[in-house]
């Protein structure tokens, strides 16, 4: 597996002019890898995670996946988004089968025919869902409803997992558990991850790499390699090592660069406090 | 960090020695905040307040008709309708008048129904369809039903066709708009992860935007069947031998006044059983959406 994105940019027409929201852009990710795309809203990385998954159109550039280009959405690229986007009308269940009633994996001859029932509930089941499957959406909490998107994802093998800020609307601590079931998940699937941020810790937390990108106009800055390795030795301990902290750092340093972390705080205080006259 | 983790060993100390509860009353036991915006009031509470509103206006109407000044043909005396009601019901043409008006209101909205759901839904999912659709449906909504009347009449003739014309015609311009707006209101996102899942368009026609919309459309048929029968009533005034309508009408011609409140509180029965009929089917099909319609 490789995914190539080559030269990749992205221009929205504005009412006065026209805004670069991702100038051309170009990584790599191999198979297994779990990659983080690390920026502030607005530096295109979403947009770019669009792009891959076909959903939305780069302006120039383009998407490659093992040689073949991308021109539109599949199921060879799983997406799971940020907002909650189980199918309410159907049961725990019958989300993570939904893949299986389409017509990409009803043709026994195609090379898609991998998504079947037991690969759907055995997925659930390691997802600690296995007690839920006949309740409905509106019963399960926001880490339960993304647990059950990231089946529904996987159930069909993908070739690459696209994930657009899955946690963002989770509370810290569910966030951490769903922190550690992804670690689980990529070791035992041995997935390779396209995964969308702004969480530093996050990101370096989960990646073996991680590509910093700029303020719009959006570009990146840094490809960094994180130290750790997969496996067992990605605890939550790991957060608290000075190597972890250095890098954590390192990274809030580059996103921030030119913003108010440079200034003290009595005159960012001065600032947001001035007296009206 | 460290110095953290060691406040919350001690916290988790302080747990093991919880202290013992201290009775507190049942939140059921509050008192209600009757005018609080939006909160909820007991169900009881709720159910006798409905049940009070009728009976105040009851008890107005039966002052109102017992007052010395009041002709009774303007405003009948309760039991004189009640009278008139217990005579009609023995009557096989009260009947045969629901029996009628039940029927061209049914054939008129299912026709309009059948009609404007798939319509809507091609309009929700294709700009191409509503660019086309609705300026001519918008336009034919506005114009007011009744003035179409001559017109369906010349068309249809006067016999069923014209009146069940007349219900298809308030109806399904509605509706249509209706569909096509439940249609739209499906999260993007649901057709975004639906397409990285190897759907195809048709397929999230078929298994994404119509099961989502379905809720909210069957709540439009119901508020569309409550228009259907203002607009069958509509055609009943105008030309027609019998029906709920007609038989106001004729009464109204003779001064039987009791007789005509029998009908319309009837058509008011009618309208209320048929709108809990359908919040009744509605919660029991979508169990699964969020909120209670």
């Amino acid at each position: 597996m490789k995914l190539e994105v080559r030269e990749l940019a992205k221009i929205y027409a504005g009412r006065h002019d026209d805004v670069v929201a991702l100038t051309p852009t170009s990584f790599s990710v191999e198979g297994g890898e779990f990659v983080s795309l690390l920026g502030p809203s607005g530096c295109g990385k979403s947009t770019t995670l669009s792009v891959i998954a076909g959903l939305d159109d780069a302006s120039a550039g383009s998407v490659f996946l093992d040689g073949e280009r991308v021109t539109g959405p599949g199921p060879e690229r799983g997406m799971v988004f940020q907002s909650y986007t189980l199918f309410p009308w159907l049961t725990v269940e019958e989300n993570a089968r939904f893949a299986l009633g389409l017509s990409v994996n009803a043709r026994p001859t195609s090379a898609r025919g991998v998504a079947n029932a037991e690969r759907a509930d055995a997925l659930l089941e390691l997802m600690g869902l296995a007690d839920f499957r006949r309740a409905y959406p509106r019963e399960l909490s926001g880490g339960m409803k993304q647990r059950v998107a990231i089946a529904r994802a996987l159930v069909n093998r993908p070739k690459v997992l696209l994930m657009d800020e899955p946690f963002g609307a989770l509370d810290a601590q569910t966030r951490e558990e769903m922190q550690e079931l992804m670690l689980l998940l990529q070791r035992h699937e041995r997935m390779t991850v396209l995964f969308v941020t702004h969480d530093v810790e996050e990101a370096i937390y989960l990646s073996g790499r991680v590509l910093v990108f700029s303020p719009r106009p959006g570009r990146i800055v840094r490809d960094v390699a994180v130290p750790f390795g997969p496996g067992p030795e990605r605890t939550l301990d790991l957060k608290l090592t000075p190597d972890f902290v250095r890098l954590k750092r390192e990274l809030f340093d580059l996103l921030h660069r030119g913003g108010p972390v440079g200034d003290d705080r009595r005159t960012l205080l001065d600032r947001l406090v001035r007296p009206v006259n | 960090m460290a110095a953290q983790g060691e406040a919350g060993d001690g916290a988790s100390d302080a747990v093991r020695a919880t202290p013992p509860v201290p009775r507190l009353a049942p939140a059921g036991r509050k008192r209600t905040q009757w005018f609080a915006l939006r909160r909820d009031i007991p169900t009881r509470a709720y159910r006798l307040l409905g049940l009070g509103a009728f009976a105040t206006l009851f008890a107005l109407w039966a002052w109102v008709s017992h007052r010395e000044s009041m002709n009774p043909v303007f405003v009948p005396a309760p039991e004189a309708v009640w009278r008139a009601a217990r005579e009609l019901c023995g009557d096989e043409k009260l009947w045969l008048d629901v029996k009628l008006s039940l029927f061209r209101v049914t054939a008129g909205f299912a026709l309009a129904g059948a009609m404007a759901v798939p319509l809507g839904l091609w309009m929700g999912s294709f700009k191409v369809v509503e660019g086309v659709v609705q300026p001519v449906v918008e336009f034919v909504r506005y114009i007011p039903v009744p003035a179409l009347i001559p017109i369906l009449m010349v068309l249809s003739g006067i016999d069923e066709l014209s009146k069940i014309a007349l219900i298809w015609v308030g109806t399904f311009f509605q509706l249509v708009l209706m569909v096509a707006d439940e249609v739209r209101r499906v999260p993007h996102d649901l057709l975004q992860v639906s397409y990285t899942l190897g759907a195809r368009r048709s397929e999230v026609i078929r298994r994404v935007l119509w099961p989502a919309a379905r809720p909210g459309i069957f709540d439009a048929l119901r508020l569309c069947n409550g228009w259907a029968w203002t607009y069958v009533i509509v055609a009943e005034l105008v030309a027609a031998n019998e029906g709920l309508g007609y038989r106001i009408l004729k009464f109204s011609r003779f001064l039987q006044t009791p007789q005509m409140w029998v009908y319309v509180i009837l058509l008011g029965l009618i309208g209320l059983t048929l709108d809990a009929a359908f919040r009744a089917l509605n919660r029991r099909l979508f169990r699964w959406a969020e909120t209670a319609r």
